[in-house]
């Protein structure tokens, strides 16, 4: 780790703590909750614990999803609070586990999965779920048709938090640098459709309508039903799918 | 206060990044509640607690600052909880235990030999220290969460480290001669 930005001095660990302070230092991190307690905190939430070792991925994720510097700030006509039919199933799904876990329920497994048995098979969250439980099928959707990788969806995340932050604040040329990356590097990406509806807000606050229409129209004829599909043509100022 | 499943993000993505956050920071969480004396169950709740008021505004998170705003929330939590110092916990029989279990390899004993030294920083320093030690924290970030100046962290954390090494060189002196005994 390189030195922080700011005006103290290097990290113990990292200059001259010698080999005891080192040893010290490094069990004050083994402090952690047990794998159940974990499993606990994260059924309550909704979310899937992570393999051992994601979470340095994830901490380095976080450094990789401040491409964007802008603060961030809620943007009250985003498209984003409209997800395809898609993924409806995974946020109602984690929805209804929202109630907190006992603490003494039983735990079927060591890693407690994120949601209870959704009606339909979805796409879990995180693909190290997917390692961790191969016998959770991945929903038939168009969405399956790639196959992904925890660092691919990282990845994925990452460029549409970037894209969603930049849009916040008011980055919408940014936000459509971003989401073009995106859909280059992941044609057939997780969050293609949420990512296009984004390229259809960006455009309309670019002022170009054109441009976003005939985007807004091509994504309403595959996506004819949905709640996002709704979205965008109202977004573009279609008429209702 | 809203029910835990209306406070779930209601898009998928949103429950990506909060997976995302809790797999990368809810150890860190837990430790810093820890360290404000709630036991291992409490520190449980409030974490969850942590996550869940995180889960609602996630969109003000800013990416680069996710650790620093979750343990800021978790000390927010934890002094409604009648939790507003710094308690690094050390049993009463600690240094019994110590001298009998005190192999290198053992976890267990390390951490019993972290705890012993951090006990000997004063409560009012031990946080700053940990938080940028430990947890990796910049000084602003640190003097925003503790509501303190910037001056102020860096003097605390000085004075800190002269606590701790001083104490992990008494340690380590009466480890040495114990196993010379």
């Amino acid at each position: 780790m390189n030195r922080p930005m700011d005006d103290l001095p290097e990290r113990l660990i990292e200059s001259d703590a010698t080999t005891f302070e080192r040893r010290v230092l490094g069990a004050a991190l083994q402090k952690q909750p047990s794998r159940a307690a974990s499993a606990r905190m994260a059924k309550a939430l909704g979310v899937t614990v992570a393999a051992v070792g994601t979470a340095t991925a994830a901490s380095t994720l976080a450094a990789d999803v401040a491409v964007t510097k802008a603060t961030a700030t809620v943007a009250t006509t985003s498209l984003w609070p409209w997800v395809s039919a898609g993924v409806i199933g995974l946020v109602v799904a984690g929805a209804v586990v929202g109630t907190r876990a006992g603490r003494h329920a039983p735990e079927p497994h060591p890693v407690a999965p994120a949601v209870s048995a959704p009606p339909t098979p979805v796409p879990p969250p995180v693909a190290d779920a997917v390692a961790e439980t191969p016998q959770r099928a991945v929903a038939p959707t168009q969405r399956s048709r790639a196959v992904t990788t925890a660092g691919d969806l990282r990845d994925q995340v990452a460029f549409i938090d970037s894209a969603r932050t930049a849009m916040s604040a008011g980055g919408s040329r940014r936000a459509l640098e971003i989401l073009r990356r995106y859909l280059d590097r992941y044609p057939a990406g997780s969050f293609r459709p949420e990512a296009i509806a984004l390229e259809v807000e960006a455009l309309m606050k670019l002022g170009r309508e054109a441009e976003a229409r005939a985007l807004a129209e091509r994504f309403v004829a595959e996506h004819r039903g949905s709640l996002l599909a709704r979205r965008v043509a109202d977004v573009a100022g279609l008429t209702a799918p | 206060m809203a029910a835990p499943a209306q406070r779930i993000p209601a898009t998928a993505v949103d429950r990506v990044r909060l997976e995302r956050i809790f797999n990368a920071h809810h150890a860190t969480v837990w430790r810093a509640l820890r360290r404000r004396g709630l036991s291992a169950e409490a520190a449980e709740d409030a974490t969850q607690e942590t996550f869940l008021l995180a889960a609602e505004r996630l969109d003000d998170i800013r990416p680069e600052s996710e650790k620093a705003f979750l343990i800021a929330t978790a000390l927010r939590v934890a002094h409604t909880l009648g939790r507003k110092t710094v308690r690094w916990e050390l049993d009463e029989d600690m240094d019994q235990r110590l001298s009998t279990n005190r192999d290198a390899s053992d976890k267990r004993a390390d951490t019993q030999l972290c705890d012993l030294v951090l006990s000997k920083v004063d409560a009012d320093l031990v946080e700053v220290f940990v938080l940028y030690e430990l947890e990796g924290l910049t000084s602003p970030e640190i003097a925003e969460l503790l509501q303190i100046p910037l001056g102020s962290v860096a003097s605390r954390l000085r004075r800190a480290r002269e606590q701790f090494r001083s104490a992990a060189a008494r340690v380590e002196t009466s480890l040495k001669k114990e196993g010379e005994s």
